[in-house]
């Protein structure tokens, strides 16, 4: 009859923990399933990682019951305090960095987009200016005829970017083509720029863009966006 | 009437059904990249197979994102198998672990018997000492992790202060050398210096900005500048332009090098 009531203490024993395990897992798996789903892990992992840690705090109330000696509710309750609160802190700091990481590769990229612009689009329109002032007789030709001798078949709206490969999608389009005036503006079709409205030249909105203007007096640098 | 077992620790199919579970959950996390393997082709961030953070593998996901938006390509839904490791670890770090170890810890501490206390190594005394020293290691190594990686953090962040600072200084070196060239170009009475560089004075708005203080120093054909930081003293950049308008010669000094 003794024999008979220690299984069975046992097997309750072997219930109970089936059961927070059980419970510990439909608990952690439908919150994390029933969070919408982005195209970010985090919303899930956070709201589990709630669940989780209510839990533990569950499942810690349960294990320090009494007739467990007040001392050793003491000690995991400050243990589990420090270590879900230095696993918090941590995953929370993860969650902050990698978003600042990624913020910073996007300020690399528009550092990038902007700095190929800024190369780029100058010497195009200072080469016509210095071919303007080594005429011989100044005026001779208008600054839009030196820059069409330079750019053959150059128009408003036409694109004088010559793409270095098939993944080269720069564009550096003619704006303005007067004859004592020329206005180069360049894009980016995917890189935001600082101001989310901004109308783009190509319709787009908020995305980086940089404009040129040259005239006899020299050239001038609009950072649009 | 049931048969006893021999020890009073774990009854033997509930044994068999924790190492069960405990194989299956790990038998995910190894092999979800074979299970999910149609994913892994567009993985740019590859996080290591077994993880017991889940934050490690959210952040490798959110990088992975990142990359994909650096070069203009929409950010991918969560898959299936980054789902399943995350969730794996959070129930094996929240749930499986601390349940047995503790569970268990109070029937120890609260037991009778002098059998329990036994010393004899039985397949669930080994099991429950994994399940202690994985709780104990995650325990342990909490504290480290949230100190160190917030050293790293800061550190990554001042790194990244002196570069974007160098990085705009260039910017604006980059500017005052089409200034240069244009002004080497104009005639004297557009304000130029007429295939010279010699008279050339930067404005006054160029010449001390939010990132540095500059000195251009003409030289007939060539121009010298130096750029000294203004946010990381005894830092400098010098460059020199030539009668193309061409930037070269570019030295670093101090936390620029």
């Amino acid at each position: 009859m003794e024999k008979e009531s220690i299984t069975i203490e046992i097997k309750q024993e072997v219930s109970i923990t089936l059961l927070w395990i059980a419970a510990g897992v439909i608990l952690v798996s439908a919150t994390f399933f029933l969070t919408p789903q982005t195209t970010e892990l985090w919303p899930a992992i956070n709201t589990a990682g709630i669940a989780a840690t209510l839990y533990f705090a569950a499942l810690m109330a349960y294990v320090l019951r009494k007739p467990l000696a007040a001392k050793w509710r003491m000690i995991f309750v400050v243990i589990s305090i420090v270590v879900i609160g230095c696993g918090a802190y941590r995953w929370m700091g993860m969650q902050e960095e990698t978003h600042w990481q990624v913020d910073l590769l996007m300020k690399i990229r528009a550092v990038i987009g902007r700095g190929i612009r800024i190369s780029e689009m100058p010497p195009i329109l200072l080469k016509a200016l210095d071919l303007y002032y080594r005429q011989d007789t100044k005026g001779a030709k208008t600054l839009a005829e030196l820059f069409k001798q330079l750019h053959p078949g150059a128009t408003a709206g036409t694109n004088i970017h010559k793409a270095e490969g098939e993944w080269d999608k720069t564009t550096v389009m003619v704006e303005t083509l007067e004859p004592d005036r020329i206005v180069l503006v360049s894009q980016e079709t995917f890189v935001p720029g600082r101001d989310s409205s901004f109308k783009n030249y190509n319709g787009q909105t908020g995305m980086l863009q940089e404009k040129f203007i040259l005239t006899e007096k020299g050239l001038t640098h609009v950072s649009e966006n | 009437m049931f048969p006893k077992t021999d020890s009073p620790e774990f009854a033997p199919n509930f044994l068999w059904q924790i190492i069960l579970l405990t194989v299956i959950v790990l038998a995910l996390v190894l092999f979800s990249d074979k299970l999910f393997k149609s994913d892994l082709s567009s993985m740019a961030v590859e996080t290591p197979r077994i993880v017991l953070f889940p934050w490690v593998i959210a952040g490798g996901h959110t990088i992975e994102n990142g990359l994909l938006a650096f070069s203009g390509k929409p950010a991918d839904v969560v898959n299936g198998k980054d789902q399943v490791r995350a969730l794996a670890a959070l129930i094996v770090v929240l749930v499986l672990l601390p349940t047995i170890f503790f569970l268990r810890w109070r029937r120890w501490k609260l037991a009778a018997e002098p059998s329990i206390h036994a010393t004899s190594w039985s397949l669930s005394r080994v099991f429950y000492s994994l399940c202690g020293a994985l709780v104990i290691y995650i325990s342990v190594a909490s504290l480290p992790m949230a100190v160190f990686g917030d050293v790293i953090h800061n550190r990554l962040r001042e790194a990244q202060a002196v570069q974007s600072s160098r990085d705009e200084i260039i910017n604006e070196l980059n500017f005052m050398g089409f200034d240069l060239f244009q002004y080497y170009i104009l005639p004297k009475e557009a304000g130029g210096g007429n295939h010279c560089f010699d008279g050339y004075a930067l404005p006054d708005s160029a010449s001390k900005t939010a990132e540095a203080t500059y000195v251009v120093t003409p030289n007939g054909q060539t121009v010298g500048i130096h750029a000294e930081s203004i946010r990381y003293p005894f830092s400098w950049v010098e460059v020199k332009v030539d009668s193309l308008g061409r930037l070269g010669s570019w030295t670093y000094g101090g936390k620029f090098i």
